[in-house]
């Protein structure tokens, strides 16, 4: 429950998200010409007999709000922002993929145009790379992580999947074509296509098979049915739960398990998928992600905003070159940005990091 | 420099965000604070505190709806420069921005300014039982719990 006292501070916050206009006294000047021309009176003696009595002679200042200025990321989680390498030592780009713990980023490398050539480990204490592996078909800009492999999909559906222990990939299966959403689970890969339709096959090599013609997946166990392009409902796979989804005055709705974002009113806006916990995200742009279940991002330019869902936290990225989210195909655990030509370093953001 | 003028320079911020406080919009925060002013600036000598004048005027304006311009909006606006996220509170801003004028301006004034209700009153021109329950409905609407309100009036 809202309590009182948070109205004072919320409404002087707000009013200072707001600039006055630079040419006030112009204003009041035009004003008062027109107003003289015009020549129409103004009944306010109401208001100065209010004004003359007593109790309003003793004007008590409006209780000035600080305002406190926005952390950065670096500011609010220094725990989490960590500098990587621009490029490999044989001056490879390197592009972050995912988190893999508070301080491990697993990281692709791309030899070409969109060609990524291997994974690597980077290790945020020892500030060291290890080679997981080769990639082969991986010409696809994203991958996913299970509990103990990692896994993507090569452009004619082709699946693979390496041991987050490092060795050979191996080629499980293939899809129908491009793989939109993928997920690794103890046993199997399951992923969907851009329309519905849910299919799985055995880590181990084995029979393709579909599990669901009406849904596509989310990230497992989560896959999402729609009613006239709008995502309706989120499923669980595994138990059968089913949570609503409120899309009221609401589009470019993507929801997980226990957020959904988009836009609602013509802001960009989070809210629980049953419609509570509503909050507007700043920034221009009218983009943005959830991270790690957990956390919401507005995306450049100008600036970007990290909110965390769960303490209310927040943290700025000001740089907005080179800004990107980690390339995998469930909740980014990744924010990356501030590569300039001739850097050597980068920022990244380890949500998985954030304490 | 004349004192009205000074008086601009020097109070024009603080009564536009006490505007904005009152709208919610930027725009109608200029036009109402401009208007009030421009008043004031035609009594500046008949009046005793300008501050207090300005302040009323552009509550009651606000509120009356003989003075309404523009359109009411039917939907929360989010801040314009959108830092708000930033501290979470966007979500109570934008159902403070739903409420009825009235009511709105009740609470501004009641817990932004720090009025009385015997202030508040006389401001809108109004009971203080009026006050009490135009505070109350809009406290009920926003889901806020009264913890202090006993203690405090």
């Amino acid at each position: 429950m809202r309590d009182e006292r948070e109205l004072g501070r919320v409404i002087g916050r707000g009013v200072q998200t707001v600039a006055p206009p630079s040419d006030l006294l112009a204003g009041v000047t035009r004003r008062r010409r027109r107003r003289a021309r015009r020549q129409m009176v103004f009944t306010a003696a109401a208001v100065v007999m209010v004004v003359a009595g007593s109790s309003l002679a003793f004007w008590r200042e409006a209780p000035r709000v600080g305002v406190q200025p926005v952390p950065s990321v670096d500011q609010q989680w220094p725990e989490a922002v960590v500098k990587l390498p621009v490029s490999s030592a044989d001056g490879k780009k390197y592009r972050p993929v995912a988190a893999l713990g508070a301080t491990r980023i697993l990281v692709a490398v791309e030899s070409g145009v969109r060609r990524i050539e291997r994974l690597e480990i980077f290790d945020t204490v020892t500030r060291s790379f290890r080679v997981l592996g080769t990639t082969p078909q991986a010409t696809t800009a994203r991958f996913e992580v299970g509990a103990s492999s990692v896994a993507w999909s090569g452009p004619g559906g082709e699946l693979w999947v390496m041991p987050l222990s490092g060795g050979t990939a191996r080629r499980v299966g293939t899809a129908r074509g491009e793989v939109g959403a993928l997920s690794v689970t103890p046993t199997h890969l399951v992923w969907s296509h851009a329309l519905t339709g849910v299919y799985r096959v055995p880590l181990d090599g084995g029979k393709t098979e579909e599990i669901s013609d009406s849904l596509r997946l989310q990230a497992w166990p989560w896959a999402v049915s729609f009613v006239d392009g709008n995502p309706a409902m989120l499923h669980d796979l595994e138990s059968g739960r089913r949570i609503k989804i409120d899309t009221a005055s609401s589009s470019h709705v993507r929801c997980v398990p226990r957020w959904c974002i988009g836009l609602r009113s013509g802001a960009l806006a989070v809210w629980r998928p049953d419609g509570s916990g509503l909050r507007f995200l700043a920034g221009s742009n009218k983009i943005g992600d959830i991270l790690d279940g957990r956390f919401a991002i507005s995306h450049p330019p100008r600036e970007s905003v990290v909110l965390d869902l769960e303490s209310g936290r927040t943290g700025v990225i000001r740089a907005s070159s080179d800004f990107g989210l980690g390339w995998s195909y469930s909740t980014p655990t990744v924010v990356y940005w501030g590569r300039e030509a001739g850097d050597q370093e980068f920022s990244l953001l380890n949500l998985l990091a954030v304490r | 420099m004349e004192p009205f003028e000074e008086f601009v320079r020097d109070r024009g911020e603080a009564l536009f965000r006490y505007g904005y406080a009152l709208t919610g919009n930027a725009q109608d925060a200029a036009d109402l604070v401009q208007e009030a002013l421009a008043r004031l600036g035609d009594r500046w000598r008949r009046v005793d505190n300008h501050e207090a004048y300005v302040r009323t005027v552009m509550v009651r304006q606000h509120i009356n709806a003989w003075h309404r311009r523009r359109r009411e909006r039917l939907v929360p606006e989010v801040p314009e420069q959108g830092r708000f996220d930033t501290y979470g509170d966007a979500d109570l801003w934008a159902e403070l921005q739903a409420l009825p004028r009235k009511q709105r301006a009740v609470l501004v004034l009641r817990y932004y300014e720090d009025r009385s209700d015997e202030e508040i009153a006389e401001m809108l021109g109004i009971s203080r039982g009026t006050v009490r329950s135009q505070a109350s409905r809009a406290l009920d609407k926003l889901r806020i719990g009264r913890v202090t309100e006993e203690a405090w009036r």
